[in-house]
């Protein structure tokens, strides 16, 4: 999978861009505050479905203007294309896929596949269970059909059944958690499967990258259990059912998938606490590789790869092993700085020069 | 929308406060409604007038109508057997269209949504109970709608309905739309389809 081009047009602090991409290797090189990132936040809207910066979509349109607008043509495997656009308004947002118009903005998924690897990328293991759950969401919801809607509605059911916490108005309490269980239940299960996949290609992905017998362990956590879908959802009901007064006492639901995590063991021994910067560095790194061959497997397209200020936090060696990895795949890089080692020893690569949100591409 | 004489901007406010009217639409059908001849915007304010006093609430479905009991309710041929539960008037006329039920309705004027502020008191819940209570009645067929809120509401009567004897409750079935192609159709319509079946 490549993509062919991105417009902007009042994204950020673009007043209107078009960028071509090389099929191979992509650097963007500038300065700090250039718009580098902005470019691959627009990316990842036409994969995710959102920003991953902001929850705001109005802070993606250009200071003083009304709208802003993106479009970004794609190529997939047997010489398709895929053109998707959309305009981000103060009232929402407009949605087309190759010209049809679509409601909402989970109507693009599953056209476009990334790979991100960002300096924040880093909190998947160093931040809370939240980072890790948005993780497995983020990639989740690019690659398996259904995913981003069940939490949609699952998150919906949430609000109300929380609500009615909130006001302490208990008593029809139990008429939500019929439908909390069947797409949480359905989510869990989702979760459970996508975890155990991508576990063993990340331990593999770790043990060649850390060059070390060290080994990575990932576990989805549920406080529900149960093999299938319906000993899931059954298993949930009565978890609901059993924390009922903890969640009245608190004033919102203590059980459900939002309150999992995803168990990441160094050797062991929990990450977050005591793995060194380098080696949470290579696990998440592992990780956000991981999904390069489930995406391959289950979608049968290779993903575009992002990697956003990262070279400089690597090594030259992992640097090196990095790109190599990725040689094959589409990848857009970000940097400051035309870089001693790594990139410029490679073929095919496409510097595209950013300046205060302006274009200029060279070799 | 500052420098319109007031009266506009009243207008345009209160045109904007109906459903799926953004505020440019309420501009044009203000300065539309300013173009108009006096005597067709007389007849709009009378219309306007007569939904609001002419109308009322049956006194045994909860349906908007312009007679009490309306005119499923009045019925003697109808079968007092049967209610099904809708969350608005405009379900009761799509589902008369069909022509083949025979029942009664009841309508509760929304659905349950906490988040809005609607409970259960905010519906017609209470003279559908009292409605139950009748021993002519044997089936409940809750027709709300198949979004979350209409499946709360449906669960909530349903768990109220089963503490009267003899009364079955039943759930109108949602699944793939007639004439619709397989393939298109969203995980969840399938899923409901498929958990639905029934045997040949
Ligand atoms: N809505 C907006 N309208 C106009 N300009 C914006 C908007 N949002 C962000 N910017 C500007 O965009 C710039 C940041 O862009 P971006 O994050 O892409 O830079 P970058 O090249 O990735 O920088 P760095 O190297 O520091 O990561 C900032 O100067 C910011 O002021
Ligand atoms: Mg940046
Ligand atoms: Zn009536």
């Amino acid at each position: 999978m490549k993509i062919l081009r991105l417009d902007l047009l009042n994204f950020r602090a673009y007043e209107y861009s078009q960028i071509a991409f090389s099929s191979g290797l992509n650097i963007i090189l500038g300065d700090n505050a250039s718009g580098k990132t902005t470019i691959l936040e627009a990316i990842s809207m036409f994969a995710v479905g959102r920003s991953l910066r902001t929850r705001l979509d109005k802070e993606l349109i250009r200071f003083g203007h009304p709208e802003a607008q993106l479009r970004i043509k794609i190529e997939t495997l047997n010489d398709n294309y895929c053109d998707m656009a959309v305009k981000i308004g103060s009232k929402g947002k407009q949605i087309a896929v190759n010209g049809v118009r679509k409601k909402h903005m989970s109507e693009v998924l599953g056209h476009l596949y990334i790979v991100s690897f960002t300096p924040e990328s880093l909190q998947l293991i160093k931040a809370g269970p939240e980072e890790r759950r948005r993780f497995l969401n983020v990639a989740m919801a690019q690659c398996i059909h259904g995913y981003a809607e069940a939490l949609r509605s699952y998150q919906h059911i949430l609000q109300q059944r929380n609500h009615l916490l909130r006001m302490r108005q208990t008593n029809s309490l139990a008429i939500w958690n019929e439908q909390l269980s069947e797409f949480g239940a359905r989510i869990i299960i989702e979760r459970q499967r996508f975890s155990t996949e991508i576990a063993a290609g990340a331990r593999a992905l770790y043990e060649s990258l850390a060059e070390s017998s060290d080994h990575l362990s990932v576990q989805y956590r549920t406080q529900c259990s149960g093999a299938s879908f319906a000993e899931v959802k059954q298993s949930m009901e009565s978890m609901l059912a059993r924390h009922l007064q903890t969640d009245i006492m608190r004033g919102y639901t203590t059980v459900g998938p939002h309150r999992d995590d995803l168990q990441i063991l160094i050797d062991d021994h929990q990450a977050a606490k005591f793995a060194s910067q380098g080696q949470v560095r290579t696990a998440v790194l592992a990780l956000q590789l991981s999904l390069i061959d489930y995406i391959e497997a289950h979608n049968g397209e290779s993903p575009v790869i992002l990697l956003d200020d990262v070279l400089s936090e690597l090594d030259e060696h992992r640097q090196r092993q990095l790109l190599k990895f990725v040689d094959t795949m589409q990848t857009i890089i970000t940097t400051t700085h035309h870089s001693s080692t790594g990139w410029n020893s490679l073929q095919s690569v496409k510097v595209i020069r950013v300046n205060h949100g302006i274009i200029s591409s060279e070799g | 929308m500052n420098g319109f004489p007031e009266p506009i901007v009243i207008l345009i406010e209160q045109f904007g406060r109906l459903p799926g009217i953004g505020p440019k639409s309420a501009q044009r059908l203000a300065f539309h409604i300013i173009s108009l001849p006096e005597d067709q915007v007389e007849t709009l304010i009378g219309a306007l007038r007569q939904v609001k006093h002419g109308l009322t609430l049956c006194e045994q479905c909860c349906a908007v109508t312009d007679v009490s009991p309306c005119a499923v309710c009045g019925d003697p041929i109808r079968d007092r057997g049967a209610i099904c539960v809708v969350q608005d008037t405009k379900d009761v006329i799509a589902l008369e269209r069909m022509r083949t039920y025979q029942g009664l309705y009841h309508v509760l004027g929304g659905a349950i949504s906490p988040i809005d502020g609607v409970g259960p008191d905010q519906l017609h819940l209470r003279e559908l109970f009292v409605r139950m209570a009748d021993d002519h009645l044997k089936e409940v067929i809750l027709a709300t709608n198949s979004t979350i809120e209409g499946e709360a509401t449906a669960q909530y009567i349903a768990r109220l309905a089963h503490g009267f004897d003899g009364l079955a409750v039943t759930r109108i079935a949602h699944g793939l739309p007639v004439g619709g192609d397989l393939e298109y159709a969203d995980e969840m319509t399938l899923a409901r389809a498929f958990e639905f079946r029934r045997p040949l």
